[in-house]
């Protein structure tokens, strides 16, 4: 009997111990892809640039530092080894970001440039892509909050000291980012 | 805010168990006046009452895209750029919200109008008119398209639906039993004569009143839905004002001549005619003021 109620409660113990692991690898899991959603973004926006300055390039004269500006924060970040952070990427992609804000910004200046087909829509692209990753950013630090919680409440947390569950850390939104201008049109 | 969300899933559960509740309890009725066992009518209305649910409801998405005349847009198969940026919008909104990226479809309404439909966010359609394509800005677009995708992640579309059939089922049994002579086994001739007035009566009783039951009931979870999807909407693009300069500037606009007063519930807002000033029973939205006032709050 006693036998009996002993094993009853082991079986109960290592099923919920189970389960609570599997929440955690879920939400573990869940945080990665999202960070890797967020390179995925960055790649499309450096895949849009080349065609944008070559449209640009076609329309005004005297920006050239603007453009060059662009250039260089897209070659600094494909530049970047595998084995960069998470915050040198994004301290990159920001730079990035506030460059092609200004770049969007004097584009205003040529009407020619603001009525080519071509132009309307790479702004589109870049514009969407832009919502994107701070759109990426904002999930990401979502579910890293969802597991952090997990991990410093009863009773998971016992089970991520036992697993070497480890706190993942937020990204930061930085100003630079904050200026980019929301398109609209 | 997931307070709201958890209540409101609360309240729906009750509503759909409420409406359950009624189609047993007439089913037993018939069950008692034609077959003399109150039980067996019970679970036989609660049998035939699921299957017709459940193949109402999956059929319901793609005739309501058929009744708004609505044609697909992809990224690959359109040249205009204010489509695109429909499809971008959609499909960055779907990212965040953590669902599927659901198809678009384009409506040909002056009228910048949206609405979504689904049993389940991995099968939901939005719908957007050339209206709000065309009138409103990016940012108000995504606004209004945030409010439809938060329907889709509360399963606003899926309640619609369920209660939009279980009315229609409860009108239908109203109907069957006040025109059904009951024919009874038993010998007790009193008895059979009060069983099968009382199905009668029951019968009238609710083809008169179940419909507007349930219209009534399917308004007022419509209502109570639409602020849960503004606050979601806002959530999502954290950008209160270009849902509320998208609320005033369709609300300023004459109504539409073309959309079909069937779905005026499951539009962003009631292309019929734009309530501003008091909120009814019978209205499928709260009003534009109290919308834009909840909005202000957040």
């Amino acid at each position: 009997m006693t036998i009996t109620i002993l094993l009853t409660v082991i079986v109960v113990l290592v099923l919920l111990y189970v389960g609570m692991h599997n929440t955690l690898v879920r939400l573990r899991n869940a945080a990665r892809q999202m960070f890797a959603q967020i390179d995925v973004e960055l790649q499309r926006r450096n895949d849009l640039i080349p065609n944008l300055i070559e449209t640009v390039k076609g329309y005004t004269k005297h920006e050239k530092e603007t453009l060059d500006a662009v250039v260089k924060a897209r070659q600094q970040l494909i530049a970047l080894p595998e084995s960069a952070s998470n915050e040198q990427k994004l301290e990159l992609s920001d730079q990035l970001s506030s460059s092609l804000g200004r770049l969007m910004a004097v584009s205003e200046a040529y009407p020619d440039l603001k009525a080519n087909t071509n132009f309307i829509q790479l702004q589109e692209e870049l514009t969407n892509t832009e919502n994107r990753i701070s759109g990426v950013r904002q999930t990401y630090n979502r579910s890293v909050m969802q597991y952090n919680t997990k991990i410093e409440t009863i009773p998971t947390n016992f089970v991520a000291s036992i697993g070497n569950f480890e706190k993942m850390t937020f990204l930061e939104t930085p100003e630079a980012a904050k200026e980019v201008p929301k398109v609209s049109f | 805010m997931y307070e709201e969300i958890r209540k409101n899933k609360q309240k729906s559960i009750t509503v759909v168990a409420l409406f359950a509740l009624v189609i047993i309890l007439v089913a037993s009725v018939a069950g008692y006046a034609y077959v003399d066992d109150p039980l067996m009518g019970g679970i036989i209305g609660g049998i035939i009452g699921l299957l017709y649910t459940f193949f109402s409801v999956s059929l319901a998405s793609k005739s309501v895209l058929r009744l708004a005349n609505a044609k697909q847009i992809t990224e690959s198969n359109t040249d205009n750029v204010k489509e695109t940026q429909v499809v971008n919008i959609t499909n960055q909104l779907a990212m965040m919200a953590n669902i599927p990226e659901p198809d678009v479809y384009i409506i040909e309404d002056d009228l910048p109008n949206a609405f979504a439909t689904g049993f389940k966010p991995e099968n939901a359609a939005v719908g957007v008119t050339t209206g709000l394509v065309e009138r409103l800005n990016r940012a108000e677009i995504e606004a209004v398209i945030a409010h439809e995708i938060a329907h889709i992640q509360n399963y606003d579309t899926r309640l619609k639906t369920i209660i939009f059939s279980m009315g229609g089922l409860l009108v239908l049994m109203g109907r069957i039993m006040m025109r059904t002579r009951p024919r009874r086994s038993s010998s007790n001739n009193k008895n059979s004569g009060n069983a099968a007035l009382l199905a009668m009566l029951v019968g009238i009783v609710v083809y008169l009143f179940g419909e507007i039951f349930s219209r009534l009931i399917q308004l007022w979870v419509s209502r109570k839905r639409e602020y849960l999807a503004d606050a979601t909407a806002v959530e999502l693009t954290r950008n209160p004002q270009a849902l509320i300069s998208a609320l005033a500037k369709i609300s300023n606009m004459e109504p539409s001549e073309v959309a079909d007063s069937s779905m005026a519930s499951m539009y962003f807002m009631n292309p019929l005619k734009n309530n501003k000033d008091k909120d009814s029973v019978w209205s499928t939205h709260p009003t534009t003021k109290n919308r834009i006032k909840e909005l202000q709050k957040l």
